[in-house]
Parts: structure tokens; C-alpha cells; sequence
């Protein structure tokens, strides 16, 4: 966390950045302690998101390692369907013959349990009832969804996340929607997309 | 008629996906039933660098999660999460929501009727409330040290919105009765823990203004501090009466230097001989002073310097070995001037964290 936090500051070296991370890759796919898992679930480091190792962690033996695998894969597409690449992630559901026709869950990647993909419905009406100034009222379908279908199809590791910039970018202005940065937020590294 | 998500914004956007989040994990039996998985999620958003508007969209998620919360620990995370001041506009009717849920909060215990309190005293500051925070006040005088304190640190917390001069008519007469409550409690403590809370009560009063006769918002700083350097901690319950009265102070807003000495002072309460309590809230306050420093400025412009603890930080981390304190001390998020003034700093400041995370012990990593 705390070298997240140094990282989203701006203060840290190309060097630094780049140990940081190939030890948050490493982390996610070795580490034993939950709590840990946890936090770096919630961190969204620039660059490719590690699916294939989180979708490991989703056999992990222990209940807690798993909810947090479902959390991070989880987070990431909503993340990415909601942030702007929607685009992407329409392309990859169309290519694996899922595109829902009205918003339906879909389930695209194979191996995914069908319980990790976002509902857009459900997403929709809480974004609906925000806009309006109002909370959105409990959510109606919860334990009774619609399983989603899984097909095979190609993991899109190749479609890399979007960190959030810098926060003390002042040129980037808003960061929490869904258009990219105008620049790079973090300029000293490099991206391995 | 049209469809107002088709109008939404970046904000609106962001605020919808973190709360379908927490409300997909909500669904999970695992999530719902290990309350320590719900604490260290909210408390890693806590320590999280934010900008503001990322800390607003929290905001509805985080008014959900206290509507399912029943367990008093993860209440007492959620209500230490960030509130970004001043807040967007769109994001003004979420905080509404998010009192609406601590009001409709059945405690059932005492602390978690403490903690419902400490987080409405810190949402609501509008003058209107005091009738019923001087009710609590009052109440709390009949109950045994172990709930008064608790109780009466939730309502010390309480300052004044800023700009709001004593309310005038109707209110005033409560506002003065508020005012003599923390003012005779500072004079006649029961106990030094008493005496400590009416200080900070006294100090939030004087900064808004509202203690024009009174002691100065100087001297009341520089008494709260050397109080809270005095008080012999004892138990769990203190470190959390104490965790709870920082949260609620702000940093020194009158003056740079003023501000910096003020720092340097509280920097003395991180040192080895100091408990782990005082340590830790220490750590967290000064933690929470940067982070907020470095989003009003990103964002809004408002505060004047933020504190600069690189130096400090490195000092620290050479021999901290407690897990709570380095958990407070991983919540520092540096400014890019400070990491500029401080080069060797910041260097020496990443490599120990680099060295900390990969540390044997899992609650250190």
C-alpha cells in the first residue's frame, strides 16, 4: 500500500516502478496472506491486468483468497465497461458470439465462474438512479440471476487496464470517469502493454 | 422521457461501478461472514492516495455498506473514511444518504451507539444538530467512565461548518449551552481523560470562532497536544477514544510556521519511548493532514502548505517494527515538491517499503 501510494504520487523512479511491478504480479500469484491479497486487489497499477493469474487464484484452497480473486477480476471489468474501453470489451463479447442484446449478463472468458461478471443491468439502474440525485432502490435480482452461458474463448490478457493518474496531476482534472487521461499520469515509466 | 444515465457523469459513472461493487460483494457469503475481510477492505480505501472526486464516489458505496453493517469494528472503519470538503455538487445528495444510514443505524451496543454518534458529528456540522448533541452530552455525564468517554469523545469531534459564526435567535441559546457544557468540563474535569476531551471539544469552538472571550485556538493546540502526550493510555478503549479525537482535528490552518512547529510537536509523540497507541494515531493523523493537504491543493487550492515528513518518515522506518504504526505510516502520500526537496528521502523512504513487503511476517507485507 504504501509504495502504491508512492507510485500514484508521482514519486518514484522508472526503476522502482518497474520492481514494483514485477513484486505485484509475483504477490498476487504467490502470496498467503489474505489480507494482503486483499490490498492488492484494490491497487490498479498501469499496464496489462494479470487475468490469467488472478483466474488461478479463483481454485485457490482457502474461501477468502477466492472471494478476493473474484473481487479483482471482478473490479476489472467493470472497471473496463464502464471506463471507457466498453468498446474492447464489446469487441472480445462479440467475437466470442456473447454480446447480450439488452444488457443481459454475458460471460465471455472462458473458466470465468459466471458469478464474477458485472451485471450491466443492474449497473445501469444504479447509474440511472446517481444521475437522477437519488440512491438507487435494493436491487431486486439479487440471488435470483440469470446464469450467464460460457463459451470458450481467448483470455484478453492483450487488453490492458487504464491506471488512474496521478493525483496530484493537476492537468488531468476529473480522473474518476470514463475518458482516458489527456497524458500518461505516470510519464517516468514504462507501459508493458 | 429521457434517460438520465445518458447524461452522467464521469463522477456519477465512477460512484455507480463502486457501489455495484460492494453491493456484488454483499451477495458473498464469504464477505458476509468475515467482518475483519469488510474492516480491511475499508480500511485499505482509507489509506488509499485519492483525488477528491475519487473519495466522493465512495460515497454512496460507503452509504450501502453502513446500511448492511452490524459489526462494530467495521462500523468504526466506515466511519473514518474520508470525507472530501468541499464537496462536488452532484455528490452532495450521497452524503445525505450516507447520514440517512447512520441515522436509521440500530446500535446495540453502547460503543456501537459511540461510533453511530462520532460518524454523525463528523458528517452533520450544521449548528441545527447541537440540541441533540448537548442531549447526548448531558446523558453521557450519567453514564460510568468506561461509556462517558467513548461518548464524549464522539461529541467533542463536533466543529462547526466553516464560516458558520454562533447561530443567532432561536439557536443561540443552545450554541451558548454547548459552549459552557465543554467550558465547565475544562474547568472542573472529572478526570484527566475529562479534562483532555474538553480541550479538544474547546479547540474545535475557538478555531470557528466561537470562543471569543476564551482561550486562543494557539494555546488550546498546544494544550490538547501536551495533554495527550501526558495521558497514560491503559487499555484498548483508550487507543480508541484517541484514534477517535484525531480524526476530528484538522491541521493548524492559521499560519505556516504556526502549522509546521505544530507538526514538529506532535512528531515527538512518534517517537520509541511512546506507546504504540499514540504512535499509531499520531502517524494516522499527520498521514490523513498530507493526503488531505495534497487533494485540496490538486483539486481545490485551499490549504497553504502540507506537512513535509519525508525526513521524519525515513527516521521512522528505520526501527518501527509495530504493525499497526506502520500500517498508519503506509497511508503517507508525499507531494511532488516534498519529493523534490527530499530526494535521498524518498529514495531511502521506497527502499524500506520495498524491503518491508517482503518481509516474513505476513501482517508486516
Amino acid at each position: 500500500m504504501a509504495r502504491w501510494n508512492f507510485l500514484r504520487a508521482g514519486a518514484v523512479t522508472a526503476e522502482e516502478q518497474s520492481r514494483f511491478d514485477a513484486d505485484d504480479v509475483e504477490a498476487i500469484g504467490s502470496e498467503d496472506d489474505r489480507d494482503v491479497l486483499l490490498a492488492l486487489a484494490q491497487i490498479t497499477p498501469p499496464g496489462t491486468f494479470p487475468l490469467a493469474i488472478w483466474t488461478r487464484r479463483l481454485s485457490d484452497q482457502d474461501d477468502r483468497c477466492r472471494l478476493v480473486a473474484r473481487l479483482a477480476i471482478h473490479g476489472w471489468l467493470v472497471d473496463m465497461a464502464g471506463g471507457g474501453q466498453s468498446r474492447q470489451v464489446r469487441q472480445v463479447l462479440r467475437r466470442a458470439g456473447q454480446e447480450g442484446a439488452d444488457n443481459r449478463p454475458v460471460a465471455p472468458f472462458v473458466n470465468l465462474p459466471p458469478d464474477v461478471l458485472p451485471d450491466f443491468r443492474r449497473l445501469h439502474e444504479i447509474e440511472t438512479a446517481l444521475a437522477a440525485g437519488q440512491m438507487p432502490s435494493p436491487d431486486a435480482g439479487a440471488g435470483n440471476r440469470a446464469i450467464p452461458r460460457t463459451v470458450p474463448a481467448r483470455l484478453p490478457e492483450s487488453y490492458p487496464r487504464t491506471g488512474p493518474p496521478g493525483i496530484t496531476d493537476r492537468t488531468t482534472g476529473r480522473t474518476a470517469g470514463p475518458e482516458p487521461p489527456a497524458r500518461h499520469p505516470f510519464p517516468e515509466v514504462i507501459r508493458h502493454e | 422521457m429521457s434517460d438520465p444515465s445518458l447524461f452522467a457523469s464521469p463522477l456519477v459513472r465512477q460512484a455507480a461501478r463502486n457501489l455495484r461493487t460492494v453491493e456484488w460483494l454483499s451477495e458473498n457469503n464469504t464477505w458476509r461472514f468475515a467482518w475483519f475481510c469488510r474492516r480491511d477492505f475499508w480500511r485499505t480505501r482509507r489509506m488509499m492516495a485519492v483525488t477528491p472526486d475519487e473519495a466522493a464516489a465512495w460515497l454512496p458505496a460507503l452509504a450501502f455498506a453502513v446500511s448492511c453493517e452490524k459489526d462494530d469494528d467495521v462500523l468504526a472503519e466506515l466511519a473514518r473514511q474520508p470525507l472530501p470538503e468541499p464537496l462536488p455538487t452532484e455528490a452532495r445528495p450521497w452524503r445525505a444518504a450516507l447520514i440517512r444510514s447512520w441515522e436509521r443505524q440500530r446500535a446495540a451496543t453502547s460503543w456501537g451507539e459511540t461510533i453511530r454518534l462520532a460518524a454523525l458529528v463528523r458528517l452533520d456540522r450544521r449548528a441545527e444538530r447541537l440540541p441533540e448533541w448537548l442531549v447526548e452530552a448531558r446523558r453521557a455525564m450519567d453514564l460510568e467512565p468506561k461509556n462517558r468517554h467513548p461518548r464524549l469523545a464522539a461529541l467533542a469531534g463536533w466543529r462547526p461548518r466553516p464560516g458558520d459564526g454562533q447561530p443567532h435567535r432561536g439557536k443561540r441559546g443552545v450554541a451558548q449551552a454547548w459552549v459552557r457544557f465543554w467550558e465547565e468540563a475544562y474547568r472542573t474535569p472529572n478526570s484527566e481523560l475529562d479534562g483532555l476531551l474538553a480541550a479538544a471539544a474547546l479547540l474545535h469552538l475557538a478555531e470557528a470562532g466561537w470562543l471569543p472571550s476564551g482561550p486562543s485556538p494557539e494555546r488550546l493546540r498546544e494544550e490538547f497536544r501536551q495533554r495527550v502526550q501526558q495521558w497514560p493510555m491503559r487499555s484498548w478503549e483508550d487507543a480508541e477514544i484517541l484514534r477517535m479525537l484525531l480524526v476530528s482535528v484538522p491541521a493548524d490552518a492559521s499560519a505556516p510556521e504556526r502549522r509546521r512547529q505544530d507538526i514538529m510537536a506532535w512528531l515527538e509523540l512518534t517517537g520509541k519511548d511512546v506507546d504504540w497507541g499514540k504512535r499509531e494515531a499520531v502517524w494516522d493523523m499527520l498521514a490523513a493532514w498530507q493526503r488531505e493537504s495534497v487533494l485540496e491543493r490538486s483539486g481545490r487550492g485551499r490549504l497553504p502548505e502540507p506537512p513535509r515528513l519525508l525526513p521524519d518518515l525515513v527516521r521512522t522506518l528505520e526501527w518501527e517494527q509495530d504493525m499497526d504504526v506502520l500500517q498508519a505510516m503506509a497511508g503517507y502520500v508525499p507531494e511532488a515538491a516534498e519529493v523534490s526537496a527530499y530526494p535521498e528521502a524518498a529514495r531511502a523512504v521506497v527502499a524500506r517499503w520495498e524491503a518491508l513487503s517482503r518481509n516474513d511476517d505476513s501482517q508486516i507485507r
